[in-house]
């Protein structure tokens, strides 16, 4: 089965750091994988690389078999850390702004998913807190009909309500012909989302398996794991 | 292409129309001034030009900072569009900026300039009785302006590259390099001319009609060149933005 | 509706735990239609393959059954069913005791304690 993601030994080099380190790596259509690592791991700068607007110093990156570029921005859903949104901009706006650019955008979805996370229409970007600004995030990136969905810490910061919200939507909006790469540092509430994680450190790929697999066999859960690997980071 | 441009709009169009309907009312002001008022003419002619001025640098910095936006916010970045539509949307988006205020400024002055005693009225329905010369001054001031702007984006696109603080400073060197170069090269190849030089560059909003008439024999390599040039400032933005300006 | 899962163990086999003590206790009925797995995912915040692999291993159990086109459903076996109480609570009454015995009780002991305790459980209920 082709792969929706495939990192051939990428590296990514910012002037003397390496931020990538020779990464390889595939995930099959269907999977919720967790992309885990401490800050300054690499795992940022591997999703921008994903999503096409970072370009590594070397290697290939491949989305449903496709070099990383405009082609494959098509069939990719990012949400960054940072914001999607423009200032002006009220939620219709918001919504206006992905269903004019983006023709896997669906907006039954994306009604749907602003009525269940509580939005409206007509809010102003720039007053919602930052929960309800995530949540919007959110809806942006998964009412697309993409191949690849990949979210940049999406319950970092976020009151516990809205967390359970995104939780939610990320196992509602599941199919098994795309996948969805999560980042985080908060394992608790969301390992048992995932089908497989992997971990990154210092640029570099340490393991990537199913949980299901590490539960059985290390005996613990990812968040204990994932302290005993990032005990001195 | 459109659909950026849509948002372009969108995201200018309070600043935009505040500072046209701020210009409208500061000159109908003038008019009145001058009319009714016993208003010094030169006076008033002054203000006059500096409300132009201020209004066509707001709009221009506009321009400049939504394509400064469009580079470094990820909405924009993560869009499946080439740099080309990128570019072309906010070449557009001047266009009309600078279609509609020179409107206002055609319109203004026409009723403002006969009231000014110093200016040759003559001279200037002269000046439209060549309906041709009108319309090519009016199409190479419209030239000019989207020529401005595609240099600053340039200087941005090249600020980008880098990640410092100073990129601002690396932005407005770059400008001034790139600009001073042109400059240079085309005095050379042409001499000192007045009609196709980018002297004209920074109030060409404004003077679209005050081009004065200089040789016309290298005209149109002077024109070639202008475009040669263009296109080779606007190749080299996409190659920046799709290679080397990262987020 | 988030139940509590150990994070430390396999999530799968709680589910699987989860949903056979739902028919043991009578909430899912010999012959009940089982939700799907997606609705169960939702339902659990668990990701849907961790669930279609519980389907799949009370299938193997005998414990679910899936009729082509119409859904999975609990068995109507009912001596499946007490075979599967019978499990649960021979493992549970396993670990108790070997709880209790760790803390030094010997199985006389044992006995009437958990006679003792019973009786008061009685009186409580009534």
């Amino acid at each position: 089965m082709k792969p929706i993601l495939e990192f051939r030994d990428v590296v990514k080099k910012y002037g003397a750091k390496t931020a990538v380190n020779q990464v390889s790596f595939q995930i099959q259509p269907g999977k919720i994988v967790g992309l885990l690592g401490s800050n300054g791991s690499g795992k940022s700068t591997m999703m921008k690389i994903a999503a096409g607007i970072t370009h590594p110093t070397s290697g290939q990156v491949l989305i449903d078999g496709i070099a990383a570029g405009i082609e494959t921005k098509v069939i990719t859903s990012f949400m960054p850390d940072s914001s999607l949104t423009e200032d002006w901009m009220k939620v219709k706006d918001a919504i206006a702004f992905y269903q004019d650019n983006y023709a896997d955008f669906d907006p039954a979805k994306a009604k749907d998913m602003l009525d269940f996370m509580k939005l409206n229409n007509n809010d102003r970007v720039n007053i919602l807190s930052k929960g309800m600004k995530e949540r919007l995030q959110l809806t942006l990136t998964l009412s697309r009909n993409a191949k690849l969905y990949m979210l940049d810490e999406p319950i970092g910061g976020v009151d516990p309500v809205a967390r359970g919200k995104i939780l939610d939507a990320i196992v509602e909006y599941y199919n098994e012909e795309s996948s969805i790469v999560i980042s985080t540092h908060l394992l608790q509430d969301i390992e048992r989302i995932f089908d497989e994680v992997i971990l990154v450190k210092n640029g570099k790929l340490l393991l990537q398996d199913e949980v299901e697999n590490i539960r059985i066999n290390h005996k613990k859960s990812i968040d204990e794991l994932f302290k005993e690997v990032y005990a001195e980071c | 292409m459109l659909k950026l441009f849509k948002y372009n709009w969108l995201r200018n169009s309070t600043i935009f129309y505040a500072t046209i309907t701020v210009l409208l009312l500061f000159q109908a002001a003038l008019i009145i001034a001058v009319n009714y008022w016993n208003a010094i003419d030169s006076l008033i002619f002054a203000m006059s030009v500096f409300g132009f001025t201020t209004g066509a640098l707001l709009l221009f910095i506009q321009v400049s900072k939504t394509y400064s936006n469009n580079l470094k916010s990820y909405n924009r970045r993560l869009l499946p569009v080439s740099p080309w539509k990128e570019i072309g949307a906010l070449l557009l988006l001047q266009l009309i900026y600078v279609v509609v205020f020179t409107a206002i400024l055609v319109m203004v002055y026409s009723i403002l300039l006969p009231k000014i005693s110093f200016i040759d009225m003559d001279n200037i329905w002269g000046f439209f009785d060549a309906p041709l010369l009108s319309i090519v001054s009016l199409v190479y001031g419209l030239w000019a302006s989207i020529n401005s702007i595609i240099f600053v984006m340039l200087a941005i696109a090249i600020a980008f590259c880098f990640k410092s603080r100073y990129r601002v400073w690396i932005g407005i060197v770059s400008f001034s390099i790139i600009i001073g170069v042109i400059s240079y090269i085309s005095e050379l190849l042409f001499g000192k001319s007045s009609s196709a030089g980018l002297e004209s560059v920074s109030t060409s909003q404004e003077f679209s009609f005050f081009v004065s008439q200089g040789g016309t024999k290298w005209v149109p390599f002077e024109i070639g060149f202008d475009v040669i040039t263009t296109l080779l400032a606007i190749y080299a933005m996409t190659y920046l933005m799709s290679k080397k300006i990262e987020l | 509706m988030a139940i509590e899962f150990d994070n430390n163990l396999p999530i799968y086999l709680q589910v699987m735990d989860y949903i056979k003590k739902q028919i043991i206790a009578g909430h899912l009925k010999p012959g009940d239609k089982i939700i799907s797995v997606r609705e169960m995912a939702a339902e659990l915040q668990i990701n849907p393959n961790t669930i279609q692999r519980t389907f799949q291993e009370l299938e193997r159990e005998l414990i679910v059954e899936t009729r082509r086109g119409l859904g999975r459903y609990v068995t109507s076996e009912e001596t499946k069913i007490m075979e599967i109480k019978k499990d649960m609570a021979s493992n549970l009454l396993d670990h108790f005791i070997q709880g209790m015995q760790e803390l030094g009780f010997d199985n006389v002991d044992i006995v009437k304690i958990v006679a003792h305790a019973v009786n008061e459980s009685n009186d409580e209920q009534e």
